[in-house]
């Protein structure tokens, strides 16, 4: 007998991931859970349907792949899809900065067995192989303790489970949603030379419940656009958390949302290394949560006009460490450790200044990316030895310059 | 007081919410208990608790020579910003530099008692910006300074330490303002002071014994890492404080040669691994502290069970505060999952003196009232949980947690070892505990 409350159980089974869906053997959704600053819902979906077509993984199996033109989104970031049961699976995603090359779907442990082969030539062979020994280890360990469950395991494999399962989350999808109000809201705006144009509706017609989020409209790709998946898990988060249905996110959810995304437009053409991935990503949810809040505003005559904030993201990766640094209009997250000297690093009212000089002799690699906003360039940047930049992928040498300023 | 007192030593367990207290007599070391009782503090402060007790030792004609103390007091302070009366002297440039690494995390020093210094700075600058922080806050009394002997002289450095020392500052000296793991660690020390200060002045304004016809106050004694440390010693910092508790569940842990350790207490549920880590991810954010590795149950005995906008029930994210407390304290009115087993903790006299209220029918009847409004009021599509269906899901939760984190079923006893007045719950052993009891353990008892 399922319960809503085995929503907790889920959430204990999916405890080591950040990232991390339960599926059935048709690819429907029974969980979802998405802790990372990147979301990946509907990808870890998209790779499944891939990995089920072409490698079918039977029990016992760990399938890899980080192929961003195949439901993948950047190179660092690895797809593992788990067979616990005929009818159970997990995929989740894990980032290693070292991975700087495609990984095409990829049998890398076969009925609980690494497969040695695949084991050395990923992995043993590598310049930095202990780094990503350590790191494939990790998440096949994470999987061993998921194994635990072998009792709730084969709860949730039934059938029978999955079908009250989802007559109940899609029965807590309807209060949730019908508690906010219905209606429409457009918006559309000018990008890096690009139109990005958002249609969000909320609608109950003859009983059927359902949001549509509409990019008819948007421009089409010019070397700048992702793919269609990678904008939809970030707004499939975006509308869970504000309709706070977060926590049984599933199959029927997803049913009754509908993304209409032009083909080869900017939010729906792939790119082969996934470079404007996060920075789309975050842009949509901007106008998205935007969207959603003008749809819920009392009265409707308050309009509140639609301001983009930069966001940035640095991930460094030096010979011992990698770090995820991350700025947004609420938050800052930047990790110096041993990496820099600090020239400067400084915080009154709500600014923030650092500048921070590289101390090894070592060269390390930095990619850059995020949202560049027009409204807030004096008071939000990053430069590097004194250029202003926002996107692309750096090396760094002794004593160069990152010095940023951040307003929060 | 007179000589034919008995002179004794109290071992003190100081939680977040609740304090544990025995006296044993000084010189037997197979003395029976002369006194013992929980208090639950949210209604009952440090200060009113040990004078009730200092009361009861006066009317016993008991003397407390020295006070060892296990505490998880300053777990209070973690939400809480701290440094509210902490200057810090920083190289210009540098002003609140710790923050900028992780802008959600809590505070350690009120951003606006800073004084950059540059290299030209003068004791006349010095008054000046002393005079405009005092303005601000008239009680500033600690000062961190945060000064790099390679960029200003160790006699400048000096001098504004004496300028404070005169002006009756508590000095707290960080000399590697570029390591933000020791920034933290020093303003942490700063703000954690007044908290220290309060459980050690409240233990000796309330404990004295007489030596030689001289009133002295009661030694304190803090378990810090793997021993009793005495406050007067200088052997550990303000901030390891924030560890006694969890180093003293380590070390019996250790001691037991076991790989993990199963707390239920009161006020918190975790695993205490054997495995140490080097770095504090602190709510102030990294401090540099060795420690053994800790994983919290998701649920809490403090999380509410609620029905939420869907009328469907839930449990809360977040713990209910202490104040009031479960409905097992008496005057909680939400319902808890501690409550869930008020039955349970009616059996046990140590609990029982914790939450005497408990006794009452009355009370008994209003937890089962609120329990019968969550089941009558909860929608479910499958069957509605009653208080024990409740009890079962959360017990089964709790195995589910365990489970994972240990890597083995939780039946496996050889593994582990258990700790905490509510280990029962989850042991469905019955299981006896007391902090104080294992304090004259390492104090050579029986």
């Amino acid at each position: 007998m399922s319960s809503h409350l085995d929503s907790y159980k889920f959430s204990s089974m999916l405890s080591p991931f950040k990232n991390a869906s339960v599926m059935n053997n048709k690819g429907e959704l029974i969980y979802s859970k998405d802790a990372d600053s990147f979301k990946t819902t509907t990808s870890r979906i998209v790779l499944f349907q891939i990995a089920k077509k072409y490698l079918s993984p039977k029990i016992g199996d760990i399938i890899i792949s980080n192929d961003p033109e195949n439901g993948g989104t950047q190179f660092h970031r690895i797809f593992f899809i788990c067979c616990l049961h005929a009818n159970l699976f997990v995929v989740w995603d894990a980032e290693l900065n070292e991975v700087q090359f495609r990984i095409p779907l990829t049998p890398l442990v076969d009925s609980n067995k690494k497969n040695a082969m695949i084991w050395h030539a990923l992995i043993e062979s590598q310049p930095a192989a202990e780094k990503f020994r350590a790191f494939f280890e990790k998440q096949i360990l994470k999987m061993n303790q998921v194994q635990v469950f072998k009792k709730f395991i084969l709860s949730i494999a039934a059938e029978s489970y999955q079908k009250t399962w989802f007559k109940l989350t899609k029965s807590i999808f309807e209060d949730h949603f019908s508690l906010k109000s219905y209606g429409q809201h457009p918006l559309s705006i000018d990008y890096r030379d690009h139109q990005i144009k958002i249609n969000a509706i909320a609608d109950d017609k003859q009983s059927v419940k359902s949001f549509k989020i509409d990019f008819s409209g948007t421009s089409l790709s010019r070397n700048f656009s992702c793919a269609s998946h990678v904008i939809e898990s970030g707004l499939i988060i975006e509308i869970s958390k504000f309709y706070h249905f977060e926590k049984c996110l599933s199959q029927p959810i997803l049913d009754h949302l509908k993304l209409m995304l032009p083909p080869n437009s900017v939010v729906s053409k792939s790119m082969a290394n996934g470079e404007y991935n996060f920075e789309l990503q975050k842009l949509t949810r901007q106008m998205m949560k935007y969207c959603l809040n003008q749809m819920n505003i009392q009265g409707k005559k308050i309009e509140k006009k639609f301001t983009l904030y930069s966001t940035a993201h640095l991930s460094f990766n030096a010979e011992h460490v990698q770090y995820s640094n991350f700025l947004s209009n609420s938050r800052i997250d930047f990790l110096i450790g041993d990496l820099f000297e600090k020239k400067v690093l400084h915080h009154s009212d709500r600014e923030y200044k650092a500048i921070l000089k590289y101390r090894l002799d070592k060269t390390s690699q930095f990619n850059l990316c995020g949202v560049k906003s027009e409204n807030d360039t004096e008071f939000r940047w990053i430069k590097i030895n004194g250029e202003v930049a926002h996107h692309g992928q750096f090396v760094l040498k002794k004593n160069d310059e990152i010095s940023f300023c951040w307003r929060l | 007081m007179t000589n034919a007192s008995t002179q004794a030593l109290l071992a003190i367990y100081l939680g977040e919410t609740y304090a544990e207290i025995e006296v044993r007599e000084t010189s037997l070391k197979k003395s029976k208990t002369l006194f013992k009782k929980n208090y639950f503090l949210p209604q009952s402060s440090l200060k009113t608790t040990l004078n009730q007790v200092q009361k009861k030792l006066n009317e016993l004609n008991i003397q407390i020579t020295d006070s060892y103390v296990v505490c998880r007091y300053l777990e209070r302070l973690k939400t809480f910003r701290l440094g509210g009366s902490v200057v810090q002297v920083v190289h210009k440039g540098f002003e609140n530099s710790y923050v900028v690494e992780n802008t959600s995390r809590v505070s350690l020093a009120a951003s606006a008692l800073v004084i950059s210094i540059s290299e030209n700075f003068s004791i006349d600058f010095l008054t000046a910006e002393t005079a405009r922080i005092k303005k601000i806050n008239p009680d500033a009394n600690k000062v961190a300074i945060e000064l790099d002997a390679n960029l200003i002289s160790a006699k400048d450095i000096q001098s504004i330490k004496d300028f404070f020392t005169e002006l009756g500052f508590k000095i707290f000296n960080c000399d590697q303002p570029q390591d933000l793991l020791k920034v933290r660690k020093t303003l942490l020390n700063a703000g954690s002071e007044g908290t220290k200060e309060e459980m050690i002045s409240e233990l000796k304004e309330n404990f004295k014994y007489l030596d030689q016809e001289k009133e002295i106050s009661t030694n304190v004694y803090f378990w810090i890492k793997d021993n009793f440390c005495l406050t007067d010693s200088k052997t550990f910092e303000n901030f390891d404080l924030y560890f006694s508790s969890q180093d003293f569940l380590a070390h019996l842990l250790s001691c037991s040669g076991k790989k993990n350790l199963i707390h239920f207490d009161i006020e918190n549920w975790m695993i205490l691994s054997s495995e140490k880590k080097e770095l504090w991810d602190s709510p102030w954010g990294l401090v540099d502290r060795n420690y053994n590795l800790s994983a919290s149950i998701a649920l809490h005995p403090f999380t509410e069970i609620l029905i939420d906008e869907t009328s469907r029930l839930q449990f809360s994210k977040t713990p209910a505060s202490s104040e009031p407390g479960p409905m097992i304290a008496g005057r909680g009115v939400k319902s808890l999952l501690i409550d869930l087993y008020w039955n349970k903790i009616q059996t046990d006299p140590q609990l029982l003196s914790l939450f005497p209220q408990l006794e009452s029918p009355l009370l008994q009847n209003k937890i089962e009232s609120q329990f019968k409004v969550l089941e009558k009021g909860q929608r479910s599509e499958s069957k509605e949980l009653n208080k024990n269906d409740m009890i079962e899901f959360v017990n089964e939760l709790i195995d589910f947690e365990l489970e994972l984190k240990l890597g083995h079923p939780v039946s496996d006893v050889e593994k582990t070892i258990w700790s905490g007045h509510l280990s029962g719950l989850a042991h469905k052993q019955n299981h006896r505990f007391s902090w104080t009891e294992l304090i004259y353990q390492q104090l050579g008892y029986e």
